[in-house]
């Protein structure tokens, strides 16, 4: 009788002072949200996605060491090429550390680029199959990314990444909603890399381009955003645009030689929809004054120009050696390889005789 | 009214003290620290091979050194859980069963000291165990950072070269990287983890005084430790979906039934730092003051149970 007397009152005890503090409990833990100091409650699909043990493991308080544990699991997905179950195991990865930057980045590059590559050249699909799987692996891809965004919103480098994928030129675009990442990610943290990134991006939407100019002027004040080509190259062709000569050629580009290097490189990238303005009449002015061969020229082709032979030797390109179809090979490829070291050789060579 | 002039003072270090020597020693010679083997194994393993995952050359290094620092300070958490639950569950059902308990009583011990010094015993084991770990965790992060560094190193080299990296851009990763190797937050996590082994220990010293059983000591203490786990991510959901109204004599008893359990929600900032958070002292404060009040709650009531026990 008196064991269960004094087991009441401890009861008691316990539960009075629980409740006087639980207020400096609930201060305490809301304190630790706002500082992000404290990881959000597992949710209730993730709670199904892994299992008894794991969830048992991760309510005891071991989260990253599930979390790395899946981690090491969705490598061999990654291995297995099984994108599905990848796509699962970095939605449960995420769910228990979301504010861990790297896994929101490769779960998402994962889908939006390795399983959008991989199913772009995967045998035995059709071409609408293959067009729709890679869709939708890009679209997952991205989504997951802008779930990070959206949950790390002071993380600077997530607007970064989303900008950058949905940038890339050798997959599917949204530059309007790059600008705004690239935008975001630069006012949150104000890294040069992320306005000169705004700038390339709004550079590329022919409607923007007024817009552009005016960004491209706003980072031209930055002196250590001048130091690079891309940035030199676009605020060329956009004073052209504008019809302004604030600065000239050589101001921009460094010297006469120095724009006989950097235009060609930045011509080729018109396929990328950067603007041309003034670049194509400036490059054959170079030329001329620096009396490159004709053979050396850059601008012999456009770009995007095929060729299934060499366009110098003549010889036809060999066969794709697992599909056997005939290889082509674009005139800014065949530049890139052998011409463009013997162009800028020849400008070498140039400079060194005067 | 005097004091009786044999009556022994309530509380003595030097007693208590003893108390918990001797218990680290008997728990030592129970060859609890064969549980460091199982770490030392996980550690030679994640030296000898780098655990898959997927990286670019810009991240170099700061997965490897949290895939590394992920299992090992799993592996203290679950060490230092154990060892207070079940430790402290053997305890005094061991001193009844091999009459320790009567010959310390039958002195002029109170049993206050009795129970201090056994629940400091247990947490002198476990920081003892801690320690070793950490210095090992350390020695371990602390060479892979290095030659993490080096790699690094190079790539930023490279990254810079190719204009695709400022030399702030480096500063700043590398502050990233370093930040996964040993800081003084993974210090302040580490002993989070030890308050969290405290409050659990001394949890499971009130069960054991009024329990006839050491395994329904282990059971109630582990199941205490999930609840109050659980607290931080089943609580608001439970009530929200319940259906319970406020004020309603459910909802009080329901409340009722969660305050009883430790609430573990502000420890879960282990995870945290082990993401590369930084751990601000004024939380280790906090932390620490709740531990104390957690610790002297059970000790009190394990006291009062204790007292009342006949022996």
């Amino acid at each position: 009788m008196k064991f269960f007397r004094n087991l009441s009152v401890v009861l008691a005890a316990i539960i009075l002072t629980g409740f006087l503090r639980r207020p400096f409990d609930d201060r305490l833990a809301e304190d630790m949200q706002e500082r992000n100091l404290l990881p959000p409650p597992i949710a209730l699909d993730t709670r199904e996605e892994l299992g008894q043990t794991a969830l048992a493991i991760a309510l005891g308080g071991l989260r990253p060491l599930v979390a790395a544990m899946t981690n090491i699991q969705a490598h061999g997905h990654w291995e297995e090429q099984d994108w599905h179950e990848l796509e699962q195991s970095y939605k449960t990865i995420v769910a228990l550390q979301p504010r861990v930057r790297y896994y929101w980045d490769a779960g998402s590059w994962h889908l939006y680029g390795n399983a959008y590559a991989d199913y772009a050249d995967r045998p035995g699909l059709s071409e609408g199959r293959r067009k729709r799987k890679q869709k939708e692996f890009f679209e997952k891809g991205i989504a997951f990314l802008e779930r990070g965004v959206e949950q790390n919103p002071r993380d600077w480098r997530l607007c970064h990444l989303l900008g950058n994928a949905l940038s890339a030129n050798w997959r599917p675009q949204n530059l309007e909603r790059a600008v705004e990442c690239f935008e975001r990610g630069h006012a949150e943290s104000g890294a040069p890399q992320l306005q000169r990134n705004h700038v390339y991006c709004l550079s590329r939407i022919p409607e923007r381009k007024m817009e552009a100019w005016e960004a491209c002027r706003r980072m031209w004040t930055n002196e250590g955003n001048r130091r690079y080509n891309t940035p030199q190259t676009i605020f060329f062709a956009l004073q052209s645009w504008a019809g302004e000569t604030t600065y000239s050629m050589e101001e921009i580009l460094g010297s006469r030689m120095a724009a006989a290097q950097k235009l060609p490189d930045y011509w080729f990238r018109q396929i990328e929809g950067f603007p041309m303005d003034g670049v194509e009449e400036t490059i054959n002015q170079l030329c001329e004054e620096f009396e490159i061969p004709s053979h050396l020229h850059p601008l012999t082709f456009p770009p995007g120009k095929t060729f299934d032979h060499d366009p110098y030797t003549r010889k036809p390109y060999p066969p794709r050696p697992v599909t056997g179809e005939p290889r082509t090979k674009t005139w800014r490829s065949i530049w890139m390889n052998r011409p463009r070291d013997a162009y800028r050789t020849y400008l070498r060579s140039v400079e060194a005789k005067r | 009214m005097s004091r009786h002039p044999h009556s022994p003072p309530l509380f003595s270090f030097s007693r208590i003290w003893i108390i918990a020597g001797n218990t680290f020693t008997h728990l030592m010679r129970m060859k609890v620290f064969y549980f460091l083997l199982v770490f030392v194994l996980i550690w030679l393993g994640l030296n000898v091979f780098k655990l898959p995952h997927t990286a670019g050359p810009e991240s170099v290094g700061g997965e490897e050194l949290r895939l590394l620092k992920a299992p090992l300070v799993g592996t203290m958490k679950l060490f230092a859980i154990i060892i207070g639950i079940v430790a402290t569950a053997l305890l005094i059902p061991r001193d009844v069963e091999d009459r320790t308990l009567y010959t310390i009583l039958a002195k002029p011990v109170p049993r206050l000291d009795y129970l201090l010094g056994k629940l400091f015993g247990v947490l002198l084991l476990i920081l003892a165990g801690l320690t070793i770990m950490t210095l090992l965790l350390d020695a371990v992060l602390w060479y892979r950072t290095q030659g993490i560094l080096t790699e690094f190193n190079k790539v930023a080299d490279i990254l810079i070269e190719q204009q695709q990296w400022t030399v702030e851009d480096r500063q700043e990763a590398r502050a990233e990287l370093l930040s996964h190797g040993v800081t003084w937050s993974l210090q302040g996590a580490i002993l989070v983890i030890f308050f969290e082994a405290a409050i659990i220990a001394a949890l499971a010293l009130l069960v054991s005084t009024f329990s006839t059983s050491t395994l329904f000591t282990v059971v109630i203490s582990t199941l205490s430790y999930f609840i109050g786990n659980f607290i931080a991510d089943g609580l608001d959901h439970w009530q929200g979906s319940s259906g319970i109204g406020e004020g309603t004599l459910g909802d009080l008893s329901s409340r009722a039934l969660f305050v009883a359990f430790p609430d573990y929600r502000p420890f879960k900032i282990v995870d945290e730092v082990l993401a590369g958070q930084i751990f601000p002292p004024d939380i280790l404060g906090s932390l620490a003051l709740s531990t104390g009040l957690y610790v002297g709650l059970y000790v009190v009531l394990s006291w009062f149970i204790f007292t009342y026990k006949e022996i």
